[in-house]
Parts: C-alpha cells; structure tokens; sequence
C-alpha cells in the first residue's frame, strides 16, 4: 500500500537548505559537528551527540522519535577517543532504537527499541528486526537480518532491498509534510 | 502511518528469455561463494569444503553464540637470561562482549600471537569414525566392482562377435576397457581382507546409579545449557569447564535459476562487501507495480471508489489494461469489480526528473475523469469500483493485468533495431482490507 | 506529580563532576566528584534523597527514581538510594534500586527495580529487566532475552579515561551545572 501522508505542525520544525527536516524538539549536541546530507527526517525527541565526535548522516534517512544517535569510543594504547559515526543513504532508524554504532551502510533498516551495541558495524542493504540487541563489535554482512538477544542472523533479505529502502524513505520523506505557517500550539 | 516491509513475498524474478515470473521459491537456488559473516572474506568452495565451513580466524563464544573478541594484555614475564629485570610480553586471550566469557574462565592459556594460536582439540572419537569411513567406502567399491563384473559377463558373447567383424576398430578399444576393469576387481580382491574394523564389545550389564546422585546439591552454574551443549555435538561439553571456543560458521551467496529454461537471474559478485549484482533480473524494474492508494472503509453492498496506484519501472511508455477474471474460475474474489474499459497510458520512468522539482509532464495524455485520478511522473492512479459482496471479512478482488514487454535482454544489435514487444498477461489478487463494522 | 514540584530541588555538587545543565534533577541529591552526567538524564529523588559516589559515569535518557512504590504514595516512608563509585549508567537504563555498590555497569535500556541490590562488580545486560527481590552476589552478569546469569571472572574495568575524556570536551559544547559551594 502507498504510504500515507504524516502531517506535522509547521512551527515545530526546521526545514534547512539542502530539505533536511529537522524537529525543533530533538536535542542535536554539537550540532556544528553534525552533517547531514539532504532530505532527511529528524523527528522529535531524538537526540544526536555531535559534541562526542563528528556524525554525518547521508540523504533520504529517516531517524524516527526518541532514537540516540551516539559515537562510540574506543581505547587506544595512548588513551580514549570517540569514533566518528558515518550512516549512510537511504537509512530508516526506528522509534526508540540507541545506535551507538561505528558504522552503518546505506540501505539499512533498524527496527524499532533496538540496541545496536559499541563498534559494531553495519553493512549495506542489512536489517535489524524490532527489540534486537546487538552485541558489541557485531558485524552485520548485506542482505541478512538479525534479531534476538544477542542478535543472530535469522533470515536472508531478498536481493532487490536496495530499491525497496529507496521507496519507503523516498516515498516517507515526500509525505511528510507541513499543515499550516506558523501556526501555534 | 508505520511501514510494513514484507521481506519475505518481495523476492520476484523475471527471466527474459522464457517471460515467465518466478518467485525464490521455484528457482534452483545454487551455492555461489562462501564467505565469513565476521571478517568477510571470500573463499572458494574447495577451500570451504577443505575447512569444513567454518572460518580459520574467527570464533563464537560458547556460552551465547556472539563473536569472541580477541584482547591484548601486557604480562610482565622475567627474562630467562636477566632473572632481575622482566620485560612486558603482550598475550592475547578471547572475550565474549555480550556474557563476559573469557578463554581464561576455562583454564585456556594467553596465546602469544594475536590470530592463529586457538587449535581445535582433537575428537576422541575421530580415529574410529575415520575406520569405519574407510571400511564401508571399501564395500561399496567392491560391491560396484561385482556389479561392474556381472554386466561385463554378460556381454561377452556380443564382442566376440564384433571382434570378428573388426569393422569399426571398436575391437582395441573394448580390450582396454577389459584389461581396466579386470586390473581394478583383482587388485580389490586381494585387499579385502586386510581392512578389519574391531567390532564393539557388548555391555550385558553396567553399575547401578550412585546413590550420591541424588544428594550431592546441584549447582547451576557449573551445568551447561542444552543449546551450550549441543552448539559442539562432538563434545556435548556437560559442565561449564569444559566449554570450548567454536569455529564462526559460513554463510553462502545464492545464485538463481530458472528450471525451465536453465537461464541464471541473479548472480551476486564475488566481493561479500558489494550489493551489486552481475546479473539482476528482478520484477521490480521490468513489470509495473499495483499498489493500494489509501485505506478505504468498505461496507456491504456499498460501491466504492477505490484507487489503485500502477507504476511503470521501465524507460519506455507502458500500455496498461485491466481485464475482468472468469467469474466461475474465480474462488479468491469476495466482492464485484467494475474495471476501466479502455486501455490507459503509463508514462516512461525519467531518472533525470527527481532533481527537476518542478515536474513538467513533458509528455501529453488525454485521461478521462472518471478512470484517471492523477497522474504524476510514471505513476497514475486507476479508478476502479469495488462493491463487497460478504457481510464479514477481508474484501478481495482479482483481475488480469495486461501489459505489453520489451525485451530488451535478447536483442541482437545488428538484425532488429526494435526490440520485440510482448503481451504479458499477469493475474492480480488484491487483499483490499476489512469490512468497516457499522456500528 | 503535584509532589515533585513540592519538593524544593536542593543538589549537592560536588567540584570535579561534569554535569550538563541539560539533564533534569529534582529533590535531595548529592553527586561525588569526578561523575559526568550526560544531558538529557534525569535523577528524581521523590521518595527520599540519592546519594551517588565519584567517578560515575550516567549517559543520556537515563531514569534514576527513588520513587515510592505503587500504592505506599502517601505513607511518608524516606528511603535514602546509595551509589557507589565508578558505575557506568548507559543511554536509556531505568534504575529505582535503592543500593548500588561500585563498579557495577547497567546497560542500555535495562531496568533495575527497587527492592535488587547490585554489589560489586555486576552487569546487567542490554534490555534486561531485573525486578526480583534479592541481592545479586559480586561479579554477576545478567545477559539475554531470558536473563540468563553467571558469574564473571574478573570485574569490569574502570572507566577513568573516558571520564577524563569527558571532562575535556563536555564543556566545550554545554552550560554545566555549577559546584555548590561548601
């Protein structure tokens, strides 16, 4: 079925330059750190930690409410800094999941309440079902999804995924859309 | 709204030599290459096979069935030469990040080297395993060797005749093969009695049960699960103490083919790493996609208008018409269907347009109102009336989609300059939703 | 609700700590030196004061509630919640137990009821829900979807260098809460 139009208040959010559409509720820490790429979703309550380390975060994504985006760290021999997290095109992150992720590919699909563990990297055209935990440094190859405590590879995607996450965040971002110019609460 | 990603019905091919439409289910599905879902490296299937599907750097902890890390620590170990001074070593030993099991909860030294120092323990077991292997591929190859025997007796009358003939030259030829064959079975017959295997022993009686058994307090962390225990079934470890790092299993990538005309439609590349495909034949870039528009409330014996979103994947023009099922063959249809008559138009998929926000239609269609609800790009929604026809339950509907194909996979550059177009013709089962309950 | 806003918020700080002006604190709380606590957290001392210990880490969406249990609202009965030194708290954790030793990690999105004690040494694994009664020996590890226990060898490491880490370039990027002066 076609996706249906999510209406939100026009006041309660940014729409940059490059179509970003960022909500004025999600806290964004050390948002000159923060890149994101163009037409993506930012929706409320989310919380990005720029101030910990450089995300940048590619086009068409969808970050949906209460989900934390978060740096790792990692120790060095010398000491501990926070990794740069690069996410990908095409990426739709459910509600209420915690990335703490290193990496993550384009194409990807993370469910929703899911704890995606330090270091772990995700690779393209994967995903992660609802409520999965990943363990630390998991590495989750294309086309598979995990699910479960500790996530395991359960099932296999099937080979045109790419174009599929290309609709549903293309599609998602086209009918998300403003009712009413400055209207108050 | 939320999305519903149906994953597992989405996997649709279409191969363009025999226009049929396959699904994963009823392709031959053939092992393409092996790789380890941890370090993502590729091997072939002689080397997987030579390991046992198993990769040679990466382990699963026993206790959860995560990947073990491997950490570095530095131990201060005193020279041999120098008793006073001690020089810091690095040693390396295994953890697991989600239950915190270490090779060292097990007693399993540091190892000095950082990949490549966790051998396998050996099976008890593998030296019998192995005789019997061999004995039995013994029998088998002598009773092959019998059966080879008895055909060839039979068929002895016929050579002699051929050999007096000699027309064809087959006579040298045949006695090759009998000098083979005789040389195999007699070098067999001699062999067979030197492999024995030792037949077990039978146990007539074994001691009782201790009686301690009983009372000695179980303690639960000492046992081992039953999924612990038969991760490793050649060791089905029954204490904690005894549980061993395993070997990460591979995974394979699949290419699919069609039965019918041996033809492959997807064959991944051999980089795990990569979504690219060599060849990609999948539905959704050659036949037009029928999506439901919206939710609609049905109710019994109310005709509605519903409207269906059709969308051309391809770089041409699409002629679309939707044709009426025969009502007797049709047991899946709860409610009448009133489709369009004339055939309608899908326009060409322009890539280029996305960064064009202005959608200009560069190209001209008449519609009718009451067929066309919009049209935007290469989609167009199709009006069609759907009357239910039960009081309860889910409202479906069927039809035939009828489109016409270029096929663009076969074309010979030099004879054809237009590509061949074909009908294809597609039954289509809509589940439309449920029969809004009036209160 | 109506109590908390009641309660006059009244935060020790201790000079040292790192806590981001944007997390919310409500009621009696002492925090010890050298703890970072991450914005957007929130330590709501309802049913008594907390009393947390140096070198804590608590990240962001953590809920740590002394809060009174279903129904007892208005008995009155303080309980005072103890933390010891050198936890880590991570992002989204709901903690209401009203001892906690040193050492102990409490990860993502776990949940620790009231009437657990964690000791020393313990980790509770991601989403895991511990609400039982009792008191978790030294060095347990709760892990899983069925939270399957055992015990751990060694403790986990303290986290001083990503405190200092912290120390560093938190300031950079927020209002801190400052020290109350003693």
């Amino acid at each position: 079925m076609e996706l249906q139009d999510i209406f939100y208040n026009n006041s309660q959010y940014i729409e940059t330059a490059s179509g970003n559409k960022v909500s004025r509720q999600s806290v964004l820490c050390g948002s000159q750190n923060i890149v994101i790429n163009g037409k993506t979703v930012i929706m409320t309550d989310c919380v990005i930690r720029g101030d910990l380390a450089n995300v940048r975060i590619g086009r068409h994504c969808v970050i949906s409410r209460n989900a934390v985006i978060r740096p790792p760290f990692k120790k060095f021999s010398r000491g501990v800094a926070f990794f740069p997290l690069h996410i990908g095109d095409h990426v739709f992150v459910d509600e209420n999941s915690i990335v703490n992720a290193a990496q993550v590919g384009s194409y990807v699909h993370i469910g929703k309440n899911c704890v995606i563990g330090r270091r772990c990297i995700l690779k393209d055209c994967c995903a992660i079902a609802d409520n999965t935990v990943l363990p630390p440094e998991a590495v989750v190859p294309p086309f598979t999804l995990f699910s479960g405590s500790p996530g395991k590879i359960t099932a296999e995607l099937p080979e045109c995924t790419q174009d599929l996450m290309i609709d549903v965040t293309t599609n998602y971002y086209q009918h998300f859309r403003p009712i009413g110019k400055g209207k108050e609460r | 709204m939320l999305i519903i990603l149906l994953f597992n019905e989405m996997s649709l091919s279409g191969p363009q030599h025999c226009l049929k439409l396959k699904c994963s289910e009823c392709l031959l599905n053939e092992v393409d290459s092996h790789y380890c879902p941890m370090c993502l490296e590729n091997m072939s299937s002689s080397e997987a096979k030579l390991k046992k599907n198993r990769c040679g750097n990466c382990f699963d902890c026993p206790s959860c069935g995560h990947t073990l890390t491997t950490r570095a620590t530095n131990v201060a170990i005193s020279d041999p030469d120098d008793p006073g001074k001690s020089t810091p070593k690095k040693m390396y030993y295994m953890a697991c990040g989600f239950c915190r099991w270490t090779t060292r909860d097990v007693a399993i030294d540091d190892k000095t080297v950082a990949s490549g120092g966790w051998e396998d323990i050996e099976n008890t077991h593998a030296k019998k395993i192995q005789s019997l292997l061999d004995y039995y591929h013994e029998l088998a190859l002598n009773e092959k060797a019998e059966r080879e025997r008895k055909k060839y007796v039979r068929r002895r009358s016929h050579l002699y005749y051929a050999a007096s003939m000699d027309k064809y030259g087959m006579v040298t030829v045949a006695v090759k093969k009998k000098i083979g064959a005789m040389s195999n079975v007699s070098i067999k017959e001699n062999e067979e009695t030197t492999t024995q295997i030792t037949t077990e022993e039978k146990i007539s009686d074994f001691p009782a049960l201790p009686d301690d058994f009983f009372t000695t307090p179980l303690e639960l962390s000492k046992v081992t699960t039953i999924t612990q225990r038969l991760a490793s079934p050649e060791f089905q470890p029954t204490i904690t103490n005894d549980l061993y790092p395993k070997r990460k299993h591979l995974l394979i990538r699949k290419s699919m083919r069609c039965k019918e005309c041996e033809h492959n439609l997807i064959k991944p590349e051999m980089n795990p790493l990569s979504i690219k495909f060599k060849i990609q034949l999948v539905i959704m870039h050659h036949i037009p996609e029928v999506r439901l528009m919206a939710p609609m409330e049905f109710r019994f014996k109310k005709e509605l208008k519903v409207v269906l979103l059709l969308i051309n994947p391809v770089v041409h023009n699409t002629t679309v018409s939707l044709l009426p099922v025969d009502k007797e063959s049709d047991s899946f249809s709860t409610a009448k269907i009133e489709l369009p008559k004339k055939e309608v138009v899908l326009a060409r998929r322009d890539d280029a347009a996305i960064y064009d926000d202005a959608t200009q239609m560069h190209q001209e269609f008449k519609d009718e109102k009451n067929v066309v609800a919009f049209r935007k790009a290469n989609k167009l929604g199709v009006i069609i009336k759907v009357t239910p026809l039960i009081q309860e339950g889910d409202v479906k509907v069927s039809f035939v989609l009828r489109h016409d194909y270029r096929n663009t996979a076969v074309v010979l550059p030099m004879e054809n300059q237009e590509p061949q177009i074909s009908w294809l013709q597609h039954r289509i089962f809509l589940n439309l939703g449920r029969i809004h309950k009036s209160k | 609700m109506a109590a908390r806003s009641q309660q006059r918020s009244s935060v020790v700080i201790a000079p040292g700590s790192i806590i981001c002006d944007e997390c919310e604190l409500v009621g009696e709380i002492t925090i010890g030196t050298r703890t970072v606590i991450h914005p957007k957290a929130t330590i709501i001392a309802e049913a008594g004061p907390i009393i947390i210990g140096e070198n804590n880490i608590i990240e962001e969406l953590t809920i740590i509630e002394n809060r009174y249990p279903e129904g007892t609202e208005n008995t009155g009965s303080q309980a005072v919640m103890i933390i010891g030194n050198n936890n880590v708290f991570e992002v989204g954790a709901h903690i209401e137990a009203l001892k906690i030793g040193d050492n102990n990690v409490v990860e993502a999105k776990a949940e620790v009821g009231r009437h657990v004690e964690l000791t020393s040494g313990c980790i509770i694994g991601a989403q895991c829900v511990v609400n039982s009664d009792e008191f978790l020996p030294e060095n347990t590890v709760i892990y899983g979807s069925g939270c399957a226990r055992r015990v751990q060898r060694e403790r986990p490491p303290p986290q001083n260098l990503q405190i200092d880490f912290l120390s560093k370039i938190l300031p950079n990027y927020h209002y801190l809460k400052k020290p109350t002066k003693q």
